[in-house]
Parts: structure tokens; C-alpha cells; sequence
């Protein structure tokens, strides 16, 4: 059973004009283990379906099961608590807590699992530790580079284990050091078996993936 | 998400905006001292009126000349009080009571108190409370010597460093010795200092009065009943209104009903004074209702304050709350996409609230309590307050703090974080 079944999958915004339908009859598997890449121009649907994926948004049409439930179904309540266990974000602009330090915005979604303090802070700084954050614990995030605030987005991301890990223009604010630091830390993640799907306009990241799909005007086709 | 971790939330996000915060903390203090000092003055009134009606006792009754009579007939005289007690079998210890100077007068000065001619049924009737000495007697009022009995203020003003027991004053030419000086809110004021007086009363003797102006005190009594000039011009001077009485206390038994025996009483001076209503019977009752209406000012005055900050707190919340929500839009976003349900978000922006308002309430419920307090020690009146009514204003201030920000709190919970996170950068 594959990790993320998306079937037939449609999402349709109401406009006052016209209906935007942002994607349509999209079907795809996705098995652990695997580092997916998305392209596409922009408004092609990717960040869409990222957060289609990531239970942020729900479709119009179709059929979501994650871990072999069906998601597509589940309250708002319930949809927040999949998130919390199972999926990882990581946004272009890093979108980190500004008034809280690194360590806190790394226990963040471990905090609203009800985890105590000092289990909290221990997975943080393991997590940190793994993105080479360390000595950075007790900034905040306007202290630390681009880079820096990425990686510890990542830490963020990876500190609930999840099984699915979605990253929208992970390095689109970053220079190459950085970017390449980034995308280290993905297959590492992707090799521990998790399952690591990335938006990307850049080709080079698109080139890391083990598999690569390219939506366009909503519709999801194998990437060239 | 644990108590904790939303209490922790909460205090970050006040700190947030610590200005911002403290302003609207302000605005619940306000409301809340002026609650606090509002319960606190009240429940002194309430205490005092309690302590009056035991002072009292049910069947106390005063008469009280309300404004002069027409051309020279005074409002209460000497023969209504002998009328009282001689024709009601239940009418006992009555007092008639007479302004007989506004000042009295020291070796070196003149003091501004109000000297009152009685009788020694007067310190009993109004349950007098001593703080040195004691009453008159009958015998020193009857042989017609000179003492006199002090209320509390007019022995601070008469002799400033305290110890008036004993000391002499000069009223009207004759010097008296003071017997006695009465308790801080003792009950031996006139019954018409209510909204006078405030201690500032002497007590000499009626007798004693009449005596050192040469007439005999029971004959002048009955004298003046027939319609002849009572103590005359020889005692009270010429003014017409200082030779009537100012006011008549007296005591009904214990079997009759106070408010029967008030109108029974005052259908009987009505008759004595042709119909003309120049004076009013009170109970104890009537006077308790008075006193209510005459802090009902305060209340209402103390009430206005609190509402109106409380009102101005609750807007300064609603703003606060709306800013907060606007400028933490994308931390809402992060904390939804990380898995926190609506209602940890409804908690999270409520609780800020109300630690704003709890610390507003905190510092509030101080300030009413020691402000009201040092207020009702300056102005001499009484004050109580109880746990329970400094959780009351408390509370008020945490319910408006909650509900000021509970549709911010909504709004921050209705947060979509697709929208709020796709803008980039």
C-alpha cells in the first residue's frame, strides 16, 4: 500500500468571474523513502497540491489516504492532528515564530502535542544538533542567516518524525552553500525513510529527485 | 497543548506588546479600584447602618424642626416635647435638644462647634458611646451645675493634643467642666448631624441652662407650653430660630409599632401647631433610609467611574486584541500548519486577555482597597472590604477582558493558513 494515494484529485476556487480550478483529476502514488519533485510555471498548481497533501487545504473532488486512511474526510480538528503527527513543512521564507528563539520554534508542533518541556527541548536540540544548529538554540531567527533560518525550519519540520515532507521553494531564498546544505539534509531524510516532496522552479534541485512531476494548468504529468 | 504551555503562550504575548498592554492593564485597574473602593465604601455605609440600628434601637423616634415657623412661632418647642411624654403612655425618656451656640470659647480663642442644651435621656436615647467619662446626671443636671459632655471632634478642635476629659470651656459667658467625651462615630451626635455635626457638638444641660439664666427649669418648660417666650432672649439670644428646639428624640415601647406610633406622634403635633408642618417624625428606619440615599451619590458616583473604565479598558482590549491578531497573522498560519487546533488559538489569544485583565484587576483591587481606605480615614467614613468583593470586581474585570477579545480571538482562530502563508518573503 503506497504511502500517499491521491485519486482523481480536484481543487476548485470560487471566483465571482470565473472558477479557478487549480487542479484537476490529479492521481499519484507516493512510497516512503522517495524525494518527489514538483515543477511548474507559477500558478500551475504546486503549491496547491502541496498543501493539499499537507492537509492545509481540502479538494473539491477525489480521494486522499495517507498511511492507508482516508484523510479527505476528516474535520478541521482531526486534519490539525495529522498534521501534528505525521507531515513536515518547509516554506520558502523559512516562516519561523520571529518572537521566539530557535530552540522554541523547533518544539513548536511538539507543544501542541502536549509533550512535556524537557522531552521538547531534548528532540530540539537532537534535531538542531542534525542541522548543524547547535550554538544557535537561544537566537532568534532575525539573528541567524538565511541558511541558518532554513535549516532550523527543517529541524522544525523533522522534529515530529514525520512520514511525509513537503518543502515549497525550499532554496528559493538561499544562496548555493546554503541550498546545497539544504538539499543534503532531504536525501539524508529521504534515506531514513521519509517521504520528502519538493516544490521547485530550480532545475537542479528538480534533478535530485527520485522521481520528478511537472503540473501544469493543474494537470500532474511526469516530468520529462 | 497543556495549561501550562498556553499560560507560557499567553505571557509572551503580552510582553508582545508590553506598552500596548500595560495601557490596557490601566484601564482594568481603573475599574476595578473604582469597584473595589465602591464595595468597600458601601459595605462601611451598610456597617455603620447596622451599628446605628443597634445603637438605635427600634424604637427610637426624633422630631425634627425642619425650617423656622411662620413670624415668630418657633417649628418645635419645649411644651411639644412635655406634650409627648406626658400624653402617649408609649413615649419614655423624651430629650429635647436646642442649639444654644455655634462656638465656644478658650482661654485664646473662639472654636467653631455646635453647642447643644439637652437633656441626660439624650446620650441613652441615641446609644452614646464613651470614649472618657460619661454622661450628665440627672442630679448635675437637676442641681444645675456646670458640665458639659464633648463629641469627638469638638474635643480634638477644643484641645488639640488630646486629654479634654476634665478641661473647662466657656459657653455663653459660664465656664463648664467636661465629664465626658463621646467615641468616634458613637451615635451621640445629633441625630440631625447626619450630614452635620460630624462630632463637632458640646452637651451642656437644659436645666443647667435655664438656671444660670434664672428661671426655674420645670416652671419655664410648662411657661412656654401656654404660648409664653420660653428661655426668652435672656438665654438664646434674639434669634428666633435659637429659642426653638432643633429636634426631640424620644423612645416608643418595644410593643408598639415604630412606624404606628410615628404617625401617631406626628398627628398630634400637626395638632399642636395648627395643621403646620414644621418639623418631621422619624424612626430608626427613616434615618436608615436617609443615610442610604445620602451615599447613594457616592455609589452612583463610584459605580460611573467603574463602568466607565471598565467600558474604556474593554476597547482598549478589542484593540489590542484586533492588532494582535492582524500583526501575528502569519504566526497563526505557522501554528495551525504545525498542528495546533482552532480552539488552542482561541485559548491561546483569550488567555492573553485575560492575563492583561487579571493583572489589571490585581493592581486594581490593591490600589481601590488602600485608596478607599486612606480616602475613608481622611474623610471619617466608614470603610469594610471582604475577599468576596475584591473577587467580584476581579472577576467583572476578567469577564469584559474575555469578552472583549473573544471575537479577535475567533478571528485569529478563523486564520486560513494557506492564504496567510503563501505570500512569500
Amino acid at each position: 500500500m503506497p504511502l500517499v494515494s491521491l485519486e482523481g484529485i480536484s481543487r476548485l476556487y470560487a471566483r465571482a468571474d470565473a472558477d479557478v480550478r487549480a487542479l484537476e483529476d490529479v492521481w499519484l502514488d507516493l512510497e516512503r523513502g522517495e524525494l518527489v519533485t514538483l515543477t511548474g510555471p507559477s500558478g500551475s498548481g504546486k503549491s496547491t497540491l502541496l498543501h493539499v497533501l499537507g492537509l492545509l487545504d481540502t479538494p473539491t473532488a477525489g480521494r486522499y489516504r495517507l498511511g492507508g486512511e482516508d484523510v479527505g474526510g476528516l474535520d478541521d480538528d482531526a486534519r490539525a492532528a495529522q498534521r501534528n503527527r505525521s507531515i513536515g513543512f518547509v516554506f520558502q521564507a523559512f516562516h519561523l515564530v520571529p518572537h521566539l528563539t530557535i530552540a522554541e520554534n523547533v518544539e513548536l508542533p511538539l507543544v501542541y502535542r502536549g509533550q512535556a518541556r524537557q522531552d521538547r527541548r531534548r528532540r530540539a536540540l537532537a534535531e538542531l544538533e542534525r542541522v548543524g544548529l547547535a550554538d544557535r538554540v537561544a537566537h532568534r531567527p532575525d539573528e541567524l542567516s538565511g541558511g541558518e533560518q532554513q535549516r532550523a525550519a527543517i529541524a522544525r519540520a523533522l522534529v515530529i518524525d514525520p512520514i511525509l515532507l513537503l518543502a515549497d521553494e525550499p532554496t528559493g531564498n538561499l544562496d548555493e552553500a546554503s541550498a546545497a546544505i539544504v538539499l543534503s539534509i532531504f536525501g539524508a531524510v529521504r534515506e531514513a525513510g521519509t517521504c520528502v516532496v519538493v516544490v521547485t522552479h530550480n532545475p537542479r534541485v528538480a534533478s535530485i529527485g527520485t522521481r520528478g512531476y511537472r503540473l501544469d494548468r493543474g494537470r500532474l504529468e511526469v516530468a520529462p | 497543548m497543556t495549561l501550562r504551555d498556553l499560560l507560557a503562550s499567553a505571557e509572551r504575548g503580552v510582553r508582545l506588546h508590553r506598552w500596548r498592554s500595560a495601557l490596557t492593564a490601566a484601564g482594568f485597574a481603573a475599574g476595578t479600584a473604582a469597584a473595589v473602593a465602591l464595595f468597600a465604601i458601601a459595605g462601611g455605609a451598610r456597617l455603620e447602618i447596622l451599628e446605628q440600628i443597634r445603637a438605635l434601637g427600634a424604637g427610637f423616634v426624633t422630631v425634627r424642626a425642619i425650617g423656622g415657623g411662620r413670624g415668630l412661632e418657633p417649628p418645635l418647642t419645649f411644651g411639644d416635647a412635655e406634650a409627648l411624654a406626658t400624653s402617649f403612655p408609649f413615649v419614655a425618656d423624651v430629650a429635647p435638644v436646642a442649639v444654644l451656640a455655634r462656638s465656644v470659647l478658650l482661654p485664646d480663642e473662639s472654636v467653631a462647634v455646635r453647642v447643644l442644651a439637652t437633656t441626660p435621656e439624650f446620650f441613652a436615647l441615641r446609644g452614646a458611646r464613651f470614649e472618657r467619662g460619661r454622661p450628665f446626671s440627672r442630679e448635675e443636671a437637676a442641681s444645675g451645675r456646670n458640665v458639659c459632655v464633648l463629641g469627638a471632634e469638638a474635643a480634638r478642635r477644643i484641645v488639640p493634643a488630646g486629654a479634654a476629659y476634665g478641661t473647662l470651656v466657656k459657653v455663653g459667658g459660664n465656664w463648664y467642666r467636661v465629664v465626658g467625651v463621646l467615641a468616634r462615630s458613637s451615635g451621640g451626635e445629633s441625630s440631625s448631624s447626619d450630614t452635620e455635626g460630624q462630632g463637632r457638638e458640646v452637651f451642656v444641660p437644659i436645666a443647667t441652662v435655664l438656671q444660670t439664666a434664672g428661671l426655674n427649669p420645670q416652671e419655664a418648660l410648662r411657661d412656654e407650653g401656654r404660648g409664653r417666650t420660653l428661655v426668652g432672649e435672656t438665654v438664646w439670644g434674639g434669634a428666633s430660630g435659637r429659642r426653638s428646639l432643633r429636634e426631640i428624640l424620644l423612645r416608643i415601647d418595644d410593643e408598639v409599632d415604630p412606624d404606628a406610633g410615628r404617625d401617631v406622634l406626628e398627628r398630634a403635633l400637626l395638632r399642636r401647631h395648627a395643621g403646620r408642618k414644621h418639623f418631621e417624625v422619624l424612626t430608626a428606619e427613616d434615618l436608615l433610609h436617609r443615610g442610604r440615599a445620602a451615599r447613594g451619590v457616592l455609589d452612583v458616583l463610584l459605580g460611573s467611574v467603574a463602568t466607565a473604565a471598565f467600558f474604556l479598558g474593554g476597547i482598549a482590549m478589542a484593540t489590542l486584541s484586533w492588532q494582535s491578531v492582524r500583526e501575528r497573522t502569519r504566526e497563526i498560519a505557522i501554528r495551525r500548519a504545525v498542528g495546533a487546533r482552532r480552539s488552542e488559538i482561541v485559548a491561546q489569544f483569550l488567555l492573553e486577555g485575560a492575563a492583561i485583565a487579571v493583572g489589571g484587576a490585581a493592581a486594581g483591587t490593591v490600589l481601590g482597597s488602600l485608596g478607599s481606605l486612606a480616602a475613608a480615614r481622611a474623610g471619617g467614613f466608614p470603610w469594610t472590604i471582604g475577599a468576596g468583593e475584591c473577587i467580584v470586581a476581579a472577576a467583572i474585570a476578567v469577564a469584559i477582558g474575555l469578552a472583549a477579545s473573544l471575537h479577535p480571538a475567533l478571528r485569529a482562530a478563523a486564520v486560513d493558513p494557506v492564504a496567510a502563508l503563501r505570500f512569500e518573503g
